[in-house]
């Protein structure tokens, strides 16, 4: 006859615990799990997103270059190698929002808290469909 | 048909000019006083009562609290909570600019690319200035991933520097160019239902269908807005 009352007790009893810790948690009290800090999109957000990083990260290394060779009398190369630049980094960004990783600076830092790893950054995840 | 872009066209209400710079009171800026009004009177009078157990309005006021609190905490962590006054300024003043926006004759300044750089820039250099106040040079490490060869440095640092630059453009552009493409699709959709007649109907039903797909992006483009603005302050809290 104990036994059910018993049962019932311990499952309140966790019940009140779970509840507690998550309150915990929600105050801020406990440390918590690092949430990965990617935005989800959907599928129109996602390409235009691409389209905006792609473009501006260029324009903006565009701009920085012209600004360097009228400072420092460089034309044309401050603005070739800026472009370059600026063009890569539109590449990386839009590869790490394709892969799903963070929006944090740093790709290896961002592949590392992807794969859950703290050890080398893995290229060998699987590209995960973000758009969906 | 009306012409679709002419919804954007600032006008001067109150001319002002200061030593020949035009700072007029123009309907953008109506709207920026309507949006902070809106939102004021509404949180003040949603919450004037304090009831314990939540009416309509309340509730309603309760959740935008705790939905841009919970996002805050979960993107910028714990030390970002103090931050929260700027974020939920943040919040209010562009989704109020997206949804006022809306309503028909009125003025959408989010839809100004200069607006939306302004806050982004406001962002980035408070981003910029917490992350070297917290961190000094070690904040620089940011431009450089862990376990990177040195060599690559000439390479990698530019790159990251420039993506990290980018940051306030592509934020600002994404929320203006969604803004001002939404608004101009509504317009050339509805210029058809006054010209194809009878047939009006058919692009009135697109109509009510682009509002209400331009209702969610409304809400949508100011979540991201301050989701990559608490992401950004995260950077500048938590180095790694």
């Amino acid at each position: 006859m104990a036994a059910p009352v018993d049962n019932d007790f311990s499952r309140k009893l966790e019940d009140l615990d779970a509840r507690v810790r998550a309150a915990r948690t929600e105050a801020g009290l406990d440390p918590r799990a690092e949430p990965t800090r990617a935005v989800t999109y959907d599928r129109m957000g996602l390409g235009f997103r691409i389209v905006v990083e792609l473009v501006v990260s260029t324009l903006v290394g565009a701009v920085i270059g012209y600004g360097i060779d009228a400072w420092l009398n460089t034309a044309p190369w401050g603005m070739a190698i800026c472009l370059g630049f600026g063009f890569a980094a539109g590449v990386l960004t839009i590869y790490r929002v394709v892969k799903g990783y963070d929006e944090t600076v740093g790709l290896g830092r961002a592949a590392r808290m992807k794969s859950g790893k703290p050890g080398k950054p893995s290229d060998d995840d699987p590209p995960k469909a973000n758009g969906a | 048909m009306a012409n679709p872009i002419e919804q954007f066209k600032l006008e001067p209400i109150v001319p002002i000019h200061v030593g020949g710079v035009d700072i007029s009171f123009t309907n953008s800026s109506l709207y920026m006083v309507f949006a902070v009004i809106v939102s004021t009177v509404f949180l003040t009078a949603a919450m004037s009562k304090r009831a314990l157990i939540p009416g309509r309005l309340q509730s309603l006021a309760e959740m935008v609290y705790e939905f841009v609190a919970n996002t805050l905490r979960n993107n910028a962590g714990n030390e970002g909570r103090k931050y929260f006054p700027f974020i939920f300024t943040l919040f209010m003043f562009v989704i109020c600019g997206n949804v006022l926006g809306l309503t028909p004759y009125s003025f959408t300044y989010t839809s100004h690319i200069i607006v939306t750089a302004g806050l982004a820039v406001t962002v980035f250099i408070g981003v910029t200035i917490i992350g070297f106040a917290r961190h000094g040079l070690g904040y620089l490490h940011m431009f450089f991933p862990h376990g990177a060869p040195i060599a690559a440095a000439p390479v990698i640092v530019p790159i990251e520097l420039f993506s990290y630059c980018a940051r306030p453009f592509s934020l600002s552009v994404r929320l203006a160019a969604n803004m001002t493409v939404g608004h101009i699709m509504l317009k050339v959709v509805a210029g058809f239902v006054a010209g194809m007649g009878i047939l009006g109907f058919i692009p009135f039903v697109g109509v009510v269908g682009v509002t209400i797909l331009e209702l969610g992006i409304a809400c949508l483009q100011a979540y991201i807005f301050t989701v990559l603005s608490c992401i950004y302050l995260h950077d500048a809290l938590h180095l790694h």
